[in-house]
C-alpha cells in the first residue's frame, strides 16, 4: 500500500510534466528564418537542390517542373479543419487522377480533437507534417513563420520551379508577402471582379421560414425586425409547440464577436455601417464591435424575442449539432443555416421525412430603425495557405507539385476530371456530366467519396472562368438556391477598401491575451443581455460589461487592431 | 515469508522477491518514460519558450510568469474554483464509496450483492464525454426525462436550464462524479473488508452486538489504515479537479463556475499558444498538490500512526 500511494502521489505532482513534455527534436537547425531554403535544411539537400534547379531551368524551361519527375511520392499534410473528412484521400477519382499524372499522393491528416490545440501541440514539439493548410490568418501562421518552421515560397520557386513564377497574380504575392518574402500560397484569392461575377455573394447566414408556418399566418410582409417579430408572435399562436427562432451555435471564441453566424443577418440590419464605424481614425482605434450601439441593438432584438417568449435560451448553449438535429426535423418556425446547406442538405431531407411543406424559404433582407441593411463583401483574400514546412523531406517535389496544381491542368483535374469522361466543355465551360452533377446535388456523400471533385489538391485559384463555371451550374440545377442567393445579394457592399482584414493580434502576445479575455467577458455577457428581464437589467449587465472590458485593457487591443488595419490597407496599396 | 531472516543482503533479498519485482517493472519504466523523463520540460515555465529555439536556447525570463500568474484574476478564480469544487467532491464523495461498500458488505443475497456491485461500477468506464452528452440530453427543459421528473417532483422549477445555470454547476458535478465513481472505488474497501478476520464477527455476534455495532466496532476499525490512506491521497488531488467534466461542462453561462486550475492551464497553454504561461499553472497547480500531500500526510502520521511515507 504504501509504495502505491507514494506512486500516485508522484503522479499527481507530475501532471504538469504533460504540458512540458513535449520533445523539441529537430529544431535544431539554423534558427534564421530569412535565410535561403537550402542552407536551412542540410548541405546534401542543398546542393542536390542546386544541381537540379539548374537542370531544370536549362534544360527545358517550356516545360513544366513537375513533369520532370513522376515517380511516386507521398508527402504528409496536415489540415487545419476538422470536420474535413471528405479532403481525405481514398482513391477517389480526383485523388486517383492527380497520382496518375504526377505520380503524387497527399497523405493528408485531420485533428483528432480540437483544431487550435493539436496544431500548438505539433508547433510547440516541432513535430510537423512535410505541409499544412491553414487558414492564412490563423494566429499560428506568424509563430510559424518568425520560428522559421516553414519553407519561403518563392525562394523554392526560384530554386525548384522558376517558371512556376510567372503564374502567381503579383497582387496576390504582394498582399501576402510577409516580411518580402511569400510563405505560403492562399487559395481562393480572389480578383476583383469576383463581387460581378461567379455565384452572388451571401456573406451572412441566411435566416428562412418554415413554408406552411408562413402560409397558415397569411404570408406577411417581412420586411423590418418588427415584421419578423409579429410573425413570429403569430407563428407561436397557430403553432405551440413549434420552437419560434433557431439560430446556430453560441461560441465567441470559435464564432467572433457576433458569437452565433446566424446573428450577422440581425447585426448588419441595426447596424448597416458597423464596420466603417469601427475605425477612428482620430483616436487611431480600430473599437470592438460591442461599443457599437447598433450592434448591440441586435443583442437587444434577441433580448425581446427571449422575453416575448420567442426565442429558447437553450440555444444559447447548444452545441451546433444539436441545433442541427432539430432543424433536420424542422421543429423551427424561422430557422438560420448556410445557404448551401439549406438547400442541399435540409431541405432535402425534410422533404423527404416530415414532407415537402415543411421545408424552408429564404426571408429577405430586413430594414430596423429605417434603414436597409447592408452586408459587407469583400472578395475573398484567400482561405487557406498551403505551407511547405522545414520538415518537408523533399520540398523540392512539393513545389513542383504545387506548380501543378496550380495550373489550369491542375484546377480542372481537381474540380472537373477528365474532358469526355466525366465533364464536357460547354460554350468554353467545363459542365460535369449530368449524371455526376445529379448525384452531386441529390447524394452528396457517395460523389464525394466516388469523385472527391473539389477535394483533392485543395489549392483552388479564384477566377472568371471557375467563377462563371459554377455560377451557370447553381442557376440551372439549383434554381431556388440561385434565386435566394441574388435575393440577399443585393444588400452587399464591397468592403475590400475598408482594410479589415486579419485585425486580431497574435494569441500568444501581450494584447492577443487581452483579447482572449475580452472575448471569454463577452461570451458570458451575452446570455446575461439575452436572458436579461427588463430593459435596465440588459443596459446594467452591458455597462458592467464594458467596464470591465476597459479594465482588462481592451484599448491596447484597439490601438493594435488599428495598425493592422493600416497595415492591411497599405498591403492592398490603398494608403 | 515467516522464515526468512530479518538480516539479510540486498542481492538476496532482491532475488527472493525477483517475482515481485518482474510485476512492478512495467508500473515503473511507465513512470520514467511518461512522468520523469518529461519533467525537464518544466524548466520552459521560467521561460519564454519559442518552439524553434527550443528548450535549451529559448531566452530565460526568471519568475516574470508566475509573476503575471500571481497578478492574473482570472488565475485566482481558477484556484478558487478549484479548491470549491474539489472540497465539495472529497466531503460527499469520499464518504460515499465507503458507505456503499459496508451495505454491499451486508448484503446476505449474494446473486443480488453482484449483480448491484457491476450495476454500480459500470458507469466508471462510460466515457465522460458520453456522459455530459447524456446530461444534455436528459436535462433538456423541453425534452429531457430527468429534467421533467425533478419539474414533477418538485425539486426545480419549470423551465429551469440545469446545463445553463451556475448555480446548479457545482450539484451536478459532484453527484456525476460520484455517479460515475462510487462504484469503483468501493471495490477497495470491499477487498479491505474481506480481509477481516470472521472469527471477530462471530464473537462479536455471541456477545449480543447488534449490525451497527458490529459495523462500528469491528469493520470500520479494521480498514481505518485503507481509509486514512485514500483519504490522504484524496487531499492530494484537492488541487486536480477533473479536466474532461469541468471542459466538457463549460458553456456560456457555466464558463466563471468550470474555470478550474487544469481547464485555464489547457487554454493558455495549447488554446492560446502560451506555452510558457501554460506550464507556469501547470508547474503550480503540482507543487500545490504535493505540499497538500506531505501535510496531510504528516497529520495522519502525528494522529493516527497511519502513514503513506
Amino acid at each position: 500500500m504504501g509504495n502505491k500511494g507514494m506512486y500516485a502521489g508522484v503522479a499527481t505532482m507530475l501532471v504538469a510534466a504533460m504540458l512540458t513534455g513535449c520533445s523539441s527534436s529537430g529544431n535544431n537547425a539554423s534558427p534564421s528564418a530569412g535565410e535561403s531554403a537550402g542552407n536551412g535544411s542540410g548541405a546534401s539537400a542543398s546542393s542536390s537542390a542546386a544541381a537540379n534547379a539548374s537542370a531544370s531551368a536549362s534544360t527545358d524551361a517550356s516545360q513544366p517542373a513537375w513533369k520532370t519527375d513522376t515517380s511516386p511520392f507521398t508527402f504528409t499534410q496536415y489540415f487545419y479543419g476538422n470536420w474535413a473528412s471528405n479532403y481525405l484521400w481514398k482513391d477517389q477519382y480526383a485523388m486517383k487522377l492527380v497520382t496518375e499524372k504526377t505520380g503524387v499522393t497527399i497523405d493528408r491528416r485531420l485533428a483528432t480533437g480540437a483544431d487550435d490545440d493539436y496544431l500548438n501541440t505539433m508547433i510547440a514539439a516541432g513535430d510537423l507534417p512535410d505541409s499544412i493548410m491553414l487558414d492564412w490568418n490563423n494566429p499560428a501562421v506568424t509563430k510559424l513563420i518568425q520560428n522559421g518552421m516553414v519553407y519561403s515560397i518563392d525562394e523554392l520557386i526560384d530554386q525548384y520551379a522558376p517558371e512556376f513564377k510567372s503564374q502567381l497574380d503579383p497582387e496576390m504575392v504582394k498582399y501576402h508577402s510577409v516580411d518580402g518574402k511569400l510563405w505560403y500560397l492562399p487559395n481562393i484569392y480572389e480578383t476583383e471582379d469576383r463581387l460581378t461575377s461567379g455565384v452572388p455573394i451571401v456573406p451572412i447566414r441566411p435566416w428562412f421560414i418554415r413554408s406552411d408556418i408562413y402560409q397558415a399566418i397569411g404570408s406577411p410582409k417581412i420586411e423590418t425586425t418588427d415584421d419578423l417579430m409579429n410573425a413570429l408572435v403569430a407563428a407561436k399562436e397557430k403553432f405551440p409547440d413549434v420552437n419560434p427562432v433557431g439560430l446556430e451555435f453560441f461560441n465567441v471564441a470559435q464564432n467572433g464577436f457576433r458569437a452565433s453566424n446566424s446573428m450577422d443577418y440581425l447585426i448588419y440590419s441595426f447596424s448597416p455601417h458597423l464596420l466603417e464605424e469601427q475605425v477612428k481614425d482620430d483616436q487611431q482605434v480600430l473599437e470592438y464591435p460591442m461599443r457599437n450601439k447598433g450592434f448591440i441593438d441586435a443583442f437587444r432584438y434577441l433580448n425581446q424575442l427571449y422575453r416575448n417568449g420567442l426565442f429558447d435560451s437553450q440555444l444559447l448553449i447548444y452545441k451546433q449539432e444539436q441545433y442541427e438535429e432539430k432543424l433536420y426535423g424542422a421543429q423551427y418556425a424561422v430557422a438560420s443555416q448556410y445557404m448551401s446547406n439549406m438547400y442541399t442538405m435540409f431541405n432535402p431531407k425534410i422533404q423527404s421525412t416530415v414532407g415537402q411543406d415543411q421545408t424552408y424559404t429564404v426571408l429577405d433582407g430586413l430594414k430596423a430603425n429605417g434603414q436597409d441593411p447592408r452586408y459587407p463583401a469583400s472578395r475573398l483574400m484567400g482561405w487557406q495557405g498551403f505551407f511547405i514546412t522545414k520538415n518537408a523531406k523533399n520540398p523540392e517535389r512539393i513545389i513542383k507539385f504545387a506548380e501543378y496544381a496550380w495550373s489550369d491542368e491542375g484546377q480542372l483535374d481537381m474540380r472537373y476530371g477528365t474532358e469526355g469522361e466525366t465533364y464536357d466543355m460547354v460554350d468554353g465551360l467545363p459542365q460535369l456530366k449530368s449524371d455526376i452533377l445529379d448525384m452531386k446535388l441529390n447524394d452528396n456523400a457517395t460523389f464525394n467519396s466516388k469523385y472527391g471533385f473539389e477535394d483533392s489538391t485543395l489549392l483552388w485559384r479564384a477566377g472568371k472562368l471557375w467563377d462563371d463555371a459554377s455560377a451557370r451550374d447553381l442557376k440551372m440545377s439549383q434554381p431556388e438556391q440561385y434565386a435566394a442567393s441574388v435575393l440577399l445579394a443585393k444588400y452587399d457592399y464591397d468592403s475590400y477598401s475598408l482594410g479589415m482584414e486579419n485585425l486580431e493580434p497574435d494569441g500568444s502576445s501581450a494584447e492577443g491575451t487581452i483579447n482572449t479575455k475580452v472575448k471569454d467577458l463577452w461570451n458570458k455577457t451575452i446570455p446575461k443581455l439575452v436572458m436579461a428581464k427588463t430593459d435596465d437589467e440588459f443596459d446594467s449587465a452591458y455597462a458592467s460589461f464594458v467596464k470591465q472590458m476597459d479594465q482588462t485593457g481592451a484599448e491596447k487591443v484597439e490601438k493594435t487592431m488599428y495598425q493592422r488595419h493600416l497595415e492591411d490597407l497599405k498591403k492592398k496599396g490603398l494608403q | 515469508m515467516s522464515g526468512i531472516p530479518v538480516k539479510q543482503s540486498l542481492a538476496r533479498r532482491i532475488w527472493l522477491q525477483r517475482y515481485l519485482m518482474i510485476l512492478t517493472l512495467p508500473a515503473v519504466l511507465w513512470m520514467i518514460v511518461f512522468h520523469y523523463i518529461p519533467m525537464y520540460g518544466i524548466i520552459i515555465a521560467f521561460q519564454e519558450y519559442t518552439p524553434y529555439q527550443g528548450f535549451l536556447h529559448s531566452p530565460w525570463i526568471g519568475l516574470a510568469n508566475f509573476n503575471e500568474l500571481f497578478a492574473d484574476p482570472t488565475f485566482r478564480e481558477s484556484v478558487f474554483n478549484t479548491f470549491k469544487i474539489s472540497l465539495a467532491k472529497l466531503i460527499f464523495g469520499f464518504p460515499a464509496p465507503l458507505l456503499l461498500a459496508l451495505l454491499l458488505n451486508e448484503l446476505v443475497f449474494k446473486r443480488f450483492k453482484r449483480v448491484v456491485q457491476s450495476l454500480t461500477y459500470l458507469p466508471y468506464f462510460v466515457s465522460w464525454v458520453l456522459v455530459v452528452g447524456f446530461m444534455y440530453t436528459l436535462l433538456d427543459p423541453d425534452t429531457g426525462a430527468v429534467a421533467k421528473l425533478l419539474v414533477k417532483t418538485g425539486l426545480i422549477g419549470d423551465e429551469v436550464m440545469l446545463m445553463g445555470s451556475a448555480h446548479s454547476f457545482l450539484t451536478l458535478v459532484v453527484v456525476t462524479e460520484i455517479w460515475k465513481n462510487v462504484g469503483w472505488n468501493s471495490i477497495i474497501y470491499l477487498a479491505a473488508i474481506a480481509g477481516i478476520d470472521p472469527q471477530m464477527y462471530e464473537a462479536a455476534v455471541m456477545d449480543g452486538a447488534s449490525r451497527f455495532r458490529r459495523v462500528w466496532h469491528i469493520t470500520l476499525p479494521a480498514i481505518k489504515p485503507t481509509v486514512l490512506i485514500l483519504l490522504i491521497l484524496s487531499i492530494g488531488g484537492l488541487v486536480n479537479s477533473n479536466f474532461d467534466q469541468m471542459y466538457l461542462m463549460q458553456n456560456s453561462m457555466t464558463q466563471d463556475a468550470a474555470n478550474v486550475l487544469s481547464v485555464y492551464s489547457y487554454k493558455m497553454g495549447l488554446v492560446s499558444g502560451r506555452f510558457s504561461y501554460g506550464t507556469a499553472i501547470g508547474l503550480f497547480q503540482s507543487l500545490v498538490a504535493f505540499l497538500l500531500m506531505y501535510l496531510a500526510n504528516y497529520s495522519s502520521r502525528k494522529l493516527t500512526q497511519e502513514s503513506l511515507f
